[in-house]
């Protein structure tokens, strides 16, 4: 058992205050009641929107440019009425399994054909596939990292602090990275031990941190880097 | 030295910071009850 929290992150430019989203985070569970989507999840029942929480921060999701899915799980990538103007990047593969999931997953991507058109749906003319490995922006990387789904995408991010690692839901907790029990939803164990090893390297040899959109420590500090 | 940035945790929670306690196997044995009428789990409904 643990304790599991929802979220998303917003990457602030030094230089510019741009700020380029990291997920989109999950609807309201009022508005997705509204529109017959099949999930609930109580402990969101009265949390904030999205729209309410970048408020809170000065954040106009208009003025987003750019946002990267870590994947197309319903709560990742909803929300996305927010941001008319944003080019949304997401890998090939992620976006191909999304339209043909397994039975198991068909909530998890809001399985076309479900109540409820997906999100990643309702925003397709602004998605913007990438097929491995590469740069999205000049300090904001991101590697193919399958796992808990077929196209899993870690972030790299380049801070004053040193690179952060934003993990996407590969891990829910640190305890999971750090021991390489998986004890969550996964696609593909091999390639998740794969992925946990490239980034246990790579915090190794630059001192990189790790970030987790469901632990919740994450959201215990304002900001990082 | 690139372009740096700040993480912005956005958090979705609840104001009192409440984080349930999940099981692993919880979210897809819901995902499985939402959608699937005939497999065995259904029995137990």
């Amino acid at each position: 058992m643990y304790e599991m929290s929802f979220g998303c992150f917003a990457l602030k430019n030094n230089e510019t205050d741009e700020i380029i989203m990291v997920d989109t985070g999950m609807a309201s569970q009022e508005w997705m009641k509204e529109n017959n989507y099949p999930f609930h999840y109580e402990k969101l029942d009265g949390a904030p929107s999205l729209k309410e929480v970048l408020d809170s921060k000065r954040i106009d999701p208009a003025a987003v440019k750019t946002i990267i899915f870590t994947h197309l799980h319903q709560d990742h990538c909803c929300n996305l009425e927010l941001f008319p103007n944003a080019k949304m990047y997401v890998q090939k593969i992620e976006l191909q399994h999304a339209v043909t999931p397994t039975p198991v997953e068909w909530t998890s991507y809001q399985k076309l054909g479900l109540p409820g058109t997906p999100y990643w749906a309702r925003a397709f003319h602004q998605l913007a596939t990438v097929n491995g490995d590469c740069e999205i922006a000049d300090g904001i990387r991101v590697w193919l990292t399958p796992g808990h789904t077929p196209g899993s995408q870690t972030v790299i991010v380049d801070t004053k602090e040193g690179p952060y690692v934003l993990a996407g839901d590969n891990y829910y907790n640190i305890e999971q990275f750090e021991t390489g029990r998986m004890n969550g939803n996964f696609t593909n164990l091999e390639d998740w031990y794969e992925g946990r090893d490239r980034i246990m390297k790579f915090m190794k040899g630059t001192g990189a941190r790790l970030l987790l959109v469901h632990d919740p420590l994450t959201y215990k500090q304002e900001y990082f880097g | 030295m690139s372009v740096t940035y700040k993480i912005i945790p956005i958090d979705l929670n609840r104001p009192d910071g409440s984080a349930e306690p999940v099981h692993p196997s919880v979210i897809y044995y819901k995902a499985l009850m939402a959608i699937c009428t005939r497999c065995p789990s259904a029995a137990l409904r």
